[in-house]
């Protein structure tokens, strides 16, 4: 198919940009395609994307974050799967806080872990969640997931880390509830969820 | 930035022997490489599985790695330079561990044509069986400045069924998208 390319907005004309094709558009990046966005005009306490397209590969989210409490201790943000609050999340952890690196575990817990978020002014969190053959029903579900966010404070605890995350479900996960400690996530925050193909386009 | 499928590997009922993947004619038109692997050992041992890649068919002492660990109660290091063993990508859980938990790579090969470097790699990994698992951060490198053409993703254990392995190129567009 012959590439498309747009001449001008309704600001005028422009230099000509090219598109791969018709469908080509904000969050439509070949195999990797934006299926939901939620940006918060105000504090919530969590943001889910429901009703899952179950035609791609795998899912990819990409979180801007920060803690709704100003200077919340140890602020964070953690996930459920297809409103699952049971006892089927485990994950480790890989962190480092500047000064060292350390790892940590949770098993048998009500939720898995994304990141932790800053509550300073200003700063937000960054992470990234990748789940890999999301709608397989033959396997338990593995969620990886890196964050950080740092401060301007010196003396202020900067935060990496990459962690691991299972889901004892083989079910096709169809929805993602992302949701906050110390009263959710403030305006700005934003989220955003893309499927992946495993084909030629 | 598009990303495009370039080619994958499934494992069927039965497992699969290593190589799980030896992906070869590598189209030379995008910028970067990622692949991304979901995948398990097909033994009944408890010992994590070590991933690596080879490229281009290169088997001498050109591979190095650096990792970063955590076994959910301590982090390690670890590096070697100049071997012939590959570079390591990650570790992924064994056939002894809890059923049906398969681990994740993502593994970014950036710059994979230029012929005026050496060829990086970068990996993210994690598995988690409830008790057990790793999260690491790896990097490589192929101390070759010829463009890739061939990988060879390899493990030291075989591979169970749903195990896969997928190929995508990247290409850095200047699409507004607006």
């Amino acid at each position: 198919m012959s590439p498309v390319k747009r001449l001008s907005t309704s600001s005028g004309l422009l230099a000509d940009t090219q598109y791969r094709s018709m469908l080509a558009s904000y969050g439509d990046f070949g195999a990797m395609q934006r299926i939901g966005y939620s940006s918060l005009g105000a504090t919530a306490t969590n943001v889910t994307f429901s009703s899952i397209p179950q035609n791609f590969q795998d899912l990819f989210i990409v979180c801007f974050m920060q803690c709704a409490t100003a200077n919340a201790t140890y602020a964070n943000a953690q996930f459920n799967l297809n409103g699952d609050s049971n006892a089927n999340y485990s994950y480790t952890q890989l962190l480092g806080n500047g000064t060292s690196a350390f790892s940590s575990r949770s098993s048998n817990g009500g939720s898995g872990w994304i990141s932790y978020i800053s509550s300073t002014s200003g700063v937000f969190a960054v992470a990234v969640v990748h789940i890999l053959n999301y709608a397989n029903t033959s396997t338990n579900k593995t969620i990886l997931t890196r964050g950080s966010y740092g401060t301007r404070d010196t003396s202020t605890t900067y935060v990496a880390e990459s962690n691991v995350n299972l889901w004892r479900n083989t079910a096709a996960i169809n929805s993602i509830n992302i949701f906050g400690s110390n009263g959710g996530f403030t305006a700005g925050s934003t989220f955003a969820i893309y499927g992946i193909k495993a084909s030629a386009a | 930035m598009t990303m495009t499928f370039i080619a994958g590997q499934s494992v069927g009922a039965g497992g699969a022997g290593s190589p799980l993947a030896a992906f070869t004619n590598i189209p030379q038109t995008f910028t970067h490489l990622q692949l991304r692997l979901f995948t398990r050992g097909n033994s009944s041992g408890t010992g994590a599985a070590v991933h690596r890649l080879w490229f281009n068919g290169d088997y001498n002492a050109n591979y190095t790695y650096h990792q970063l660990r955590g076994n959910g109660s301590s982090a390690g290091a670890e590096g070697a330079g100049s071997q012939s063993a590959g570079t390591t990508i990650g570790y992924l859980p064994p056939g002894g561990t809890t059923a049906n938990c398969f681990g994740i790579i993502i593994c970014d090969i950036l710059d994979y044509t230029n012929t005026n470097k050496y060829k990086v790699q970068r990996s993210i990994n994690g598995w988690d069986a409830n008790g057990s698992g790793y999260a690491t951060l790896e990097s490589g490198l192929w101390m070759s400045t010829n463009a890739i053409t061939q990988i060879e993703v390899r493990s030291d254990d075989n591979f169970a069924q749903y195990s896969r392995v997928d190929l995508y190129g990247i290409n850095v567009s200047d699409q507004t998208g607006a």
